[in-house]
């Protein structure tokens, strides 16, 4: 049986530029689809087309056919396809609208003119099934990401849909909370028979292929490839499109073309190749933070006597699940929150005895999200801004914008509007509106959050390259791929305490203890790891042999 | 830890009670405060709404929020009660203690009357601030959406007051991330100069108005795909069940307004 019948679909929001092409496709009963695409290639116009929401709710041109359950959504709208259809967006919190779970859970039936018995019934079959059994009375609020995500998943399983929409749906979640909510998407799909679509843009696609049936790739509004995720994502169209290729898919392809087994490359790779040691780093120290306990208002103690150092040119990465203590502890370090005992050193002077605007020059924070900030009409009067406020004559403001849009590449930018800004380049800015106080630690919270994975290599590359100017940046991030390829320490964040701390490599390693708190190191330390077992050989050595093998072939 | 003026789940009596039986004893309270006067009587109005609102555990934080608003309410009151009342609009005190000069100040003549209209109005704005907060701190979202189904408000208009209770805590947290967002940039309300104020305060008013209108749109679009944009048609078969307290309540609330009007409007008590 098919749920959605997709025949040369063509949607263009202003009439003139096409943001989906000539699309066609066929989702049949149970399928599990992602729709990998960058930012911009039309994965969000395609959900909301499928969801009846555009043109119903949002502006848009359709041309061709769209059936979704049978009716045409052009018809029906979204309103039509309740029952049918079910959608879920990255954010959590903005699905949730009640203030327990089993309330939130039974919206969607209740405005559905439902009896009580059938509500209630509902009900408890999302929570079960959602595994969100215990939790019924509980505020979403108090949840974890991931816990909030399978809520905002059982309000939409509630309504019994048979098509599961999910845009980005893991991309706002801590490692746990990515694992959680798969875990829920594959069990809804095979006990259950939902199919799912999945729209993902390439910082998650090593753990969303894992459960998928099928890929389709977008780009620019069409459709480049369609089929099985190994077939698909072997292509080199992946790669041509700014996507890396998952771990394992890029191993197996090159042992395949060596004729050999796994373990004989591995082995020969070993005796063939001279390790290349780990950069030892000895910079001089910029902030130190000692001790320090933090407890918010409520009394939740958010970290509790934690010590570690920032030194001068370093990337430093901070990991951790979602409520660990990060952000609160990068709060304390730019001296935003101060601690209820111990304290953060900048040059060997407590943190909060500088004035603020000494201390924004000395150690800056970045918000996870530009919006929380931007409000200039141009990206230029957007960087200039903080040196507005502090008085610097008109000519320094000059020659320091075009300086910083100079360095995160915003050249030509510098007169659009910000408003009319796309995300990647709405994250530069607001990270160049910081920088140009040319604060000597700068803290940056998730800075690739909601980007494809081009982009994020991008915002790292030019955070890396600051660090060669001898700033120390400070990252915040869930990708784990990232922090290893940029980030010259690593510092593993729990429960409010520091549980690792040290190079990547030697922090990624440990892959026991990593697991015990539900972190999911780069997919090379994983299989190094099993490989390690399995050879009685270091996990290390292993991880050597297997970067060697993917990168030049054995 | 929830956010201000927001509900709570909590084990309370007026957290238990059912929502139809709150706004039928709100609505009870409500009405009798406005129909009444003399002080005596709207004070021991504003010793149940205290009760009602220590009993329901409702933050005392929230009435510190607002009492700044409050201040000017109170302020506006003063103003009005000693500087436009006059004897001959007391219908039920006796006309030599309504018109009794209690102190003169320029033009201004401060009768009795007077400060017995400013003393119950006082007490009015505060029994009602009491009396919601406690009603929003103890009343889920879907309980609200149950009681106004009941009685029959449109469902477009539900749609509106669900959204509006969701969004003051979210947008709260937003404009505090803001601020300190803005500060990291050396950006501070420092003029006493209000003109100045409000331009300083566009690095703030923004990003805020963006985020708000983001936000009801997405907000608008979850709550349409689950169902809340369906056909106006739908009724809700929804029973609203009641125990035992919920009819205590509802009777005493209904007795109680009852008599209440019955006296103030057949006798004159509780007025002035």
């Amino acid at each position: 049986m098919k749920i959605v019948e997709v025949e040369n679909l063509r949607l263009s929001y202003d009439g003139v530029r096409r943001v989906l092409d000539n699309i066609s496709f066929e989702v049949s009963k149970g399928e599990f689809i992602v729709i990998l695409g960058k930012l911009g290639s039309g994965k969000t116009s395609l959900l909301r087309v499928l969801s009846g929401l555009i043109p119903h709710v949002y502006y848009g041109n359709i041309e061709g056919k769209v059936n979704v359950c049978g009716k045409n959504i052009v018809e029906v709208g979204a309103e039509g396809l309740v029952g049918c259809v079910g959608l879920v967006i990255d954010d959590p919190s903005k699905q949730i609208f009640n203030l327990t779970v089993e309330d939130d859970v039974a919206f969607g039936p209740l405005n559905m003119g439902l009896s009580e018995e059938e509500v209630l019934e509902r009900t408890r079959t999302a929570i079960k099934a959602l595994g969100l059994t215990g939790l019924e009375k509980r505020n979403p609020k108090e949840l974890s990401g991931g816990q909030q995500q399978r809520v905002a998943l059982a309000g939409v399983f509630a309504l019994r849909p048979k098509l599961l929409l999910l845009d980005e749906p893991i991309s706002m979640l801590d490692p746990l909370g990515k694992i959680e909510v798969l875990k829920s998407l594959r069990k809804l799909n095979r006990d259950y028979g939902v199919s799912c679509i999945i729209s993902e843009s390439g910082n998650d696609l090593e753990e969303v292929v894992e459960i998928a049936s099928r890929v389709i790739v977008l780009d620019k509004g069409k459709i480049v490839a369609d089929g099985e995720p190994e077939e698909i994502l072997s292509k080199n169209i992946v790669e041509k499109l700014g996507f890396e290729k998952p771990f394992r898919i890029k191993l197996f392809s090159k042992i395949r073309r060596m004729n050999m087994g796994l373990e004989d490359i591995v082995k020969s790779a070993i005796i063939n190749r001279r390790e290349s040691g780990n950069v030892t780093y000895n910079g001089e120290e910029i902030l130190n933070v000692k001790n320090v306990k933090y407890a918010y208002p409520n009394g939740v103690l958010a970290l509790k006597d934690i010590s570690l150092s920032v030194y001068k040119g370093e990337m430093l990465g901070i990991i951790g699940q979602n409520g660990s203590g990060k952000t609160t502890l990068a709060l304390v370090m730019a001296g935003v929150l101060e601690p209820q005992s111990g304290e953060v050193r900048v040059y060997g002077r407590n943190i909060r005895e500088y004035s603020l605007k000494e201390r924004i020059r000395l150690v800056n924070y970045v918000f996870q999200n530009p919006d929380n900030q931007l409000f200039s009409e141009t990206v230029e009067e957007e960087v200039a801004f903080a040196l507005k406020m502090l008085r610097y004559p008109p000519k320094v403001i000059s020659q320091k914008v075009t300086e910083v849009l100079r360095i995160f590449g915003l050249e030509k930018y510098r007169k659009m509007p910000v408003s009319e800004l796309t995300k990647d380049v709405k994250a530069l800015t607001s990270l160049a509106s910081i920088y140009i106080l040319e604060p000597k630690v700068l803290i940056v919270d998730e800075p690739t959050n909601g980007l494809d994975y081009s982009s994020s290599l991008k915002i790292m590359s030019i955070l890396k390259e600051l660090t060669l100017k001898d700033k120390s940046v400070v990252i915040i991030s869930h990708n784990m791929k990232l922090i290893h390829r940029f980030c010259d320490r690593v510092v593993v964040i729990h429960n409010g305490q520091v549980l690792l701390q040290g190079k990547p490599n030697e922090v990624f390693k440990k892959i026991s203890v990593l697991r015990r708190i539900s972190i999911k190191p780069p997919p090379i330390f994983e299989v190094a790891y099993e490989l390690s077992e399995k050879l009685g050989i270091d996990s290390e050595r292993a991880r050597v042999a297997l970067e060697l093998i993917v990168r030049e072939g054995g | 830890m929830p956010m201000i003026f927001e509900y709570e789940p909590r084990n309370t009596f007026l957290h238990k009670l059912n929502p139809i039986a709150k706004v039928i004893m709100l609505l009870s309270i409500f009405i009798v405060l406005t129909v009444y006067w003399d002080p005596r009587f709207v004070l021991t109005i504003t010793l149940i709404s205290t009760v009602l609102y220590m009993v329901s555990k409702t933050p005392p934080k929230w009435l510190l929020i607002v009492l700044p608003v409050t201040v000017i309410r109170f302020i506006e009151s003063l103003i009005l009660g000693i500087s436009q009342a006059q004897g001959a609009y007391f219908h039920y005190l006796p006309p030599e203690v309504a018109s009794k000069v209690i102190a003169k100040i320029g033009p201004i003549t401060i009768i009795y009357g007077g400060i017995l209209w400013t003393i119950s109005d006082i007490l009015k704005i505060v029994s009602t601030i009491m009396l919601t907060f406690s009603f929003i701190y103890t009343t889920s979202l879907n309980d609200i959406v149950k009681m106004l189904s009941f009685f029959r408000v449109p469902r477009k208009l539900i749609y509106v007051f669900v959204v509006a209770l969701k969004l003051v805590p979210d947008i709260l947290r937003e404009i505090n991330t803001t601020m300190i967002a803005q500060r990291l940039r050396g950006w501070e309300l420092s003029s006493k100069n209000p003109i100045k104020l409000v331009k300083q305060a566009i690095p703030l008013a923004y990003p805020f108005l963006r985020k708000t209108i983001g936000y009801v749109d997405t907000l608008t679009v979850m709550a349409y795909v689950r169902g809340f944009g369906a056909s106006g048609k739908m009724e809700l078969k929804w029973k609203p069940k009641f125990n035992i307290s919920d009819y205590i309540v509802i009777a005493t609330s209904f007795i109680g307004a009852t008599i209440s009007l019955y006296y103030a409007l057949e006798y004159g008590i509780g007025l002035i």
